[in-house]
């Protein structure tokens, strides 16, 4: 199977809580909820200026051989392969540990390439949405906002604050063949060539559930 | 769901239950007219509408507008320049209040024309801007609150001894009107992002507390004016009780009054607000596209509730409070604890402080605790306030000094970030809704009750309410603190099973630790030693599988996670240095792990580790930079590095720099 992974989900506000308890019913071994917020793909909320809906993303480890469960649990009980309940998705990942030895590891024996990847962009406070238009015009379906900081910086002021530059991160799942075209459209339409205009990376995702393309095939299947 | 839907889902839950009880009472024991029902309904439908557009205007425009606000002036180079810029916003935001006017006018009748109403109006402006700017100072020197609010209230007591009763309600009565539906949400807005700028640990409970620092400035002005005119005491008579009539005049009489007053409450703040975007933030069209629909929205739901509740709750409070009292009066605690106990929650500004409270604490304090408490400690205050006004020999002050008095004693046994809120709350939970309906509903049981007297029992209960919520949050504050160190003690770490390790080799490795609040700071520290730099810090929450409970409802661990993005040839390093140096297998309790990063486009079937080494060497890995994964731009980096993609190489050679360093 696919060993340890890493799961993250995004659901509406208020649900994490529930969510994060049957997942540690099922073999989960804790979790950490943050708060963020979702983007919506409407022309018209966004004249109104009413085109965020507010988000929690609960990113929780699962052993090996749990994550099927893990996906039958969200599908029956909180409906993820339907529109607008949310998304889930799994990274490899591992745990530091002093008796852990990365040279007596055995080989990355997962599926070879990843299907999907997640892009996560760290930004300016205030530009995660823009980046956003900049990533669905480049063919991104939907992405989620979190709220973060950087690590702080001294300055001059009367008062002598260490501003922690406020961050806003991005994270968007998409299809790995898509990935390299939203990836640079962000890089050059963000202004990310240039220092302090913030970095993009990506983490391998193996499997998900409720993503939009996802929903498209098992219709017609 | 669009956010609009959340918040009128969010109004509706809060207002059902207050529509519910006032047409129980109104079919049982109470008989308004029809006209008097049919007003209610439609300014409940109001009200809720109203009320889901002006959180939404809050969201988009107050509290940015604050958060700009309060960076101008906690980053300003001179002492001047903070206590000018801290004084002016408090100043501005009170001076446009229209309760406040209304609340001058009724001193001015009421002391013989001894004080003005515009020079009450200024007096009490000024007094806010005082505080507003001692409560900024307090702040970013680092300095204790609980003392700092410890000091405000003892000096309210010393001068409560010089000033009448009627004159001493009259004055916490100012403190509740100048905490109005738009004062509060934006100095919440204010308070939240001077605490985001100065960071550090006490963040979190910074954010609260400046609504309560200005809500002591109007009774210091107040009490100071009536000390040095020498005016102890108000003679004056409320006005008397006629019920509008009909449903459509009332309506098309009070909605184009209250978009007038909403106007003018907007614009001294939206004027300075704009002013010094143009001079100092310069923010960008998007941004600024969204902060003016955002004051817009504010306008338009503020209008909407206001008329709302003028139209809908003034005459139906009344009503049920004069027949309760007239044939019931044994009933009036009973009713006045059930109204106390919903109405509170309909406050926009409890909204707000519930939200924001979520937000800061990243959910870990869930804002039903606090909503709560807060509608135990109103339902309580309006018991009281009954009492009082059924036996003359009660008095307020029986209420509020030992009611203070207590708070004031446990602010220092409570949790921190408790204090702050639970000041908050009084200025919170004294808004339009209790001004006008709760008012309305004492002041028609004081009316039919012969022995109480219509204008001090009616001020009274504003000053109860806003008494009330601050020491049943610092009571739940001190709880918390006590249940969270036993929930401590009783934790037993469970040593994880070492997973299987992933062998694969990549480019950059996304080192995440999940750590106990307040350690990000140091976690960074270390892995800069071993040559990780730059980092991302989240705020969530997170559960091991030992929380506390309180109300029954779930208390979760405040956590941050801190990212960074490291050549996977120090990953092991830096969470190795991270492991031991936070002590995360002991008492710290926290967890590192890596995830292969930057994956994109490459294959990487058959990579063992020597032969990804090989192709790290300079060409190889160019090669694979070029198509995909990683573009670091943290600040530091770029003093190593050129701005172009094709200029991998050079960067190579940085990051290997940076990769033997230990």
């Amino acid at each position: 199977m696919t060993g340890d992974l890493l799961f993250f989900i995004v659901v509406n506000r208020g649900k994490a809580n529930q969510m994060l308890h049957k997942a540690q019913e099922i073999g989960a071994t804790g979790g950490t909820i943050f708060l963020g917020e979702g983007t919506m793909p409407s022309r018209l909320f966004d004249i109104l200026g009413i085109n965020q809906t507010q988000k929690e993303v609960l990113i929780t480890a699962v052993p090996d051989g749990v994550s099927d469960r893990l996906y039958a649990m969200l599908r029956e009980e909180f409906q993820l392969h339907k529109r607008y309940k949310g998304v889930a998705f799994a990274a490899p990942y591992r745990q530091w540990l002093p008796e852990s030895n990365p040279n007596a590891a055995p080989p990355y024996t997962h599926q070879e390439i990843p299907p999907y990847l997640c892009l996560l962009t760290v930004l300016e406070k205030g530009k995660a949405e823009e980046c956003m238009a900049v990533a669905r015009a480049a063919g991104a379906r939907g992405g989620t906002i979190i709220h973060g900081r950087g690590a702080g910086v001294p300055q001059d002021f009367y008062f002598p604050l260490v501003i922690e530059p406020q961050k806003e991160i991005l994270l968007i799942v998409t299809a790995r063949e898509a990935a390299y075209g939203i990836r640079n459209a962000i890089y050059t339409q963000m202004g990310l060539d240039k220092p302090g205009g913030g970095i993009i990376f990506s983490l391998p995702v193996l499997s998900t559930l409720g993503l939009y393309e996802e929903r498209g095939k098992e219709a017609k299947a | 769901m669009s956010l609009l839907r959340q918040k009128i889902e969010e109004v509706s839950r809060s207002l059902l239950p207050v529509i519910a009880l006032v047409l129980v009472l109104a079919f049982t024991l109470v008989k308004p007219g029809s006209d008097v029902i049919i007003r209610f309904l439609i300014g409940s439908l109001l009200l809720l509408v109203g009320l889901g557009i002006f959180l939404l205007g809050v969201d988009l425009a107050m509290n940015p507008i604050g958060e700009h606000m309060a960076a101008a002036s906690a980053t300003s180079k001179t002492a001047f320049g903070v206590a000018a810029l801290s004084f002016l916003m408090g100043f501005l935001v009170t001076v446009a209040e229209p309760d406040l006017l209304i609340l001058g006018e009724q001193v001015e009748s009421a002391s013989g024309g001894t004080i003005g109403a515009q020079t009450m109006v200024y007096m009490v402006s000024a007094g806010v801007g005082v505080l507003i700017m001692l409560g900024t100072f307090r702040l970013l020197r680092g300095r204790s609150y609980p003392v700092f609010m410890g000091l405000a209230y003892l000096g309210i007591f010393v001068l409560s001894l010089f000033v009448s009763e009627e004159f001493l309600a009259i004055s916490f009565d100012s403190s509740g009107a100048t905490t109005g539906a738009l004062t509060t949400p934006f100095i919440l807005a204010l308070s939240a992002g001077l605490s985001r700028i100065k960071g550090g640990k006490t963040a979190e409970e910074d954010a609260f507390g400046m609504v309560g620092v200005m809500s002591a400035g109007p009774m210091y002005a107040l009490m100071l004016m009536s000390i040095i005119t020498g005016q102890s005491n108000i003679q004056g008579e409320a006005a008397p009780f006629e019920p509008a009539s009909g449903v459509l005049s009332p309506l098309m009489h009070l909605l184009p009054d209250e978009l007038f007053k909403s106007l003018v409450a907007l614009l001294p703040l939206s004027a300075l607000f704009f002013l010094l975007n143009f001079t100092r933030f310069k923010l960008g069209k998007r941004e600024l596209g969204r902060i003016l629909k955002g004051l817009l929205y504010t306008l338009l739901g503020l209008t909407l509730f206001l008329t709302g509740v003028y139209v809908g709750f003034l005459d139906m409070g009344q009503i049920i409070g004069r027949s309760i009292a007239s044939s019931y009066s044994w009933l009036l605690p009973i009713v006045a604890f059930g109204l106390g106990l919903i109405v509170v929650l309909v406050e926009p500004a409890v909204m707000v402080l519930g939200q924001q409270i979520e937000d800061v604490t990243g959910g870990r304090i869930p804002n039903r605790i606090i909503k709560i408490t807060l509608s135990i400690g109103v339902a309580l205050a309006m018991t009281g306030s009954m009492l009082r006004i059924m036996i003359p020999t009660v008095k307020l002050w029986y209420f509020l000094l030992p009611g203070f008095a207590a708070a004031i004693v446990l602010s220092f046994m409570a949790d921190p970030v408790f204090v702050g809120i639970a000041y908050d709350a009084g200025g919170v939970a004294s808004g339009p809704m209790t001004a006008t309906f709760v008012l309305a509903f004492a002041q028609g049981a004081a009316a039919m009750t012969p022995t109480a007297n219509v204008l001090v029992d009616g001020f009274g209960v504003i000053a109860m309410v806003a008494m009330a919520p601050v020491l049943s949050i610092m009571v739940l504050g001190a709880t918390f603190k006590r249940k969270a160190a036993a929930t401590q003690r009783q934790e037993v770490h469970h040593a994880q099973a070492a997973p299987v390790l992933a062998g694969k080799v990549e480019f950059y490795d996304c080192v995440v630790a999940i750590l106990n609040r307040g350690l990000a700071e140091r976690a960074i520290e270390l892995a800069r030693d071993v040559g990780a730099r730059g980092a991302t810090i989240l705020h969530g929450r997170g559960s091991g599988g030992h929380d506390m409970r309180m109300f029954n409802v779930e208390v979760q661990k405040e956590k941050e996670a801190v990212l960074w993005l490291v050549d996977t040839r120090i990953s092991d390093q830096v969470a190795e240095r991270l492991y031991h140096g936070l002590d995360l297998g002991g008492e710290g309790g926290g967890t590192v792990f890596t995830i292969p990063s930057g994956a994109m486009g490459l294959n990487n079937a058959a990579v063992d580790v020597e032969e990804a080494a090989e192709r790290t060497e300079v060409a190889g890995f160019a090669e694979v930079a070029e198509v995909a994964d990683v573009v670091e731009v943290v600040d530091e980096y770029k003093n190593d590095q050129t701005d172009e993609l094709s200029d991998e190489p050079q960067r190579v050679e940085a990051e290997q720099e940076s990769g033997d360093q230990p």
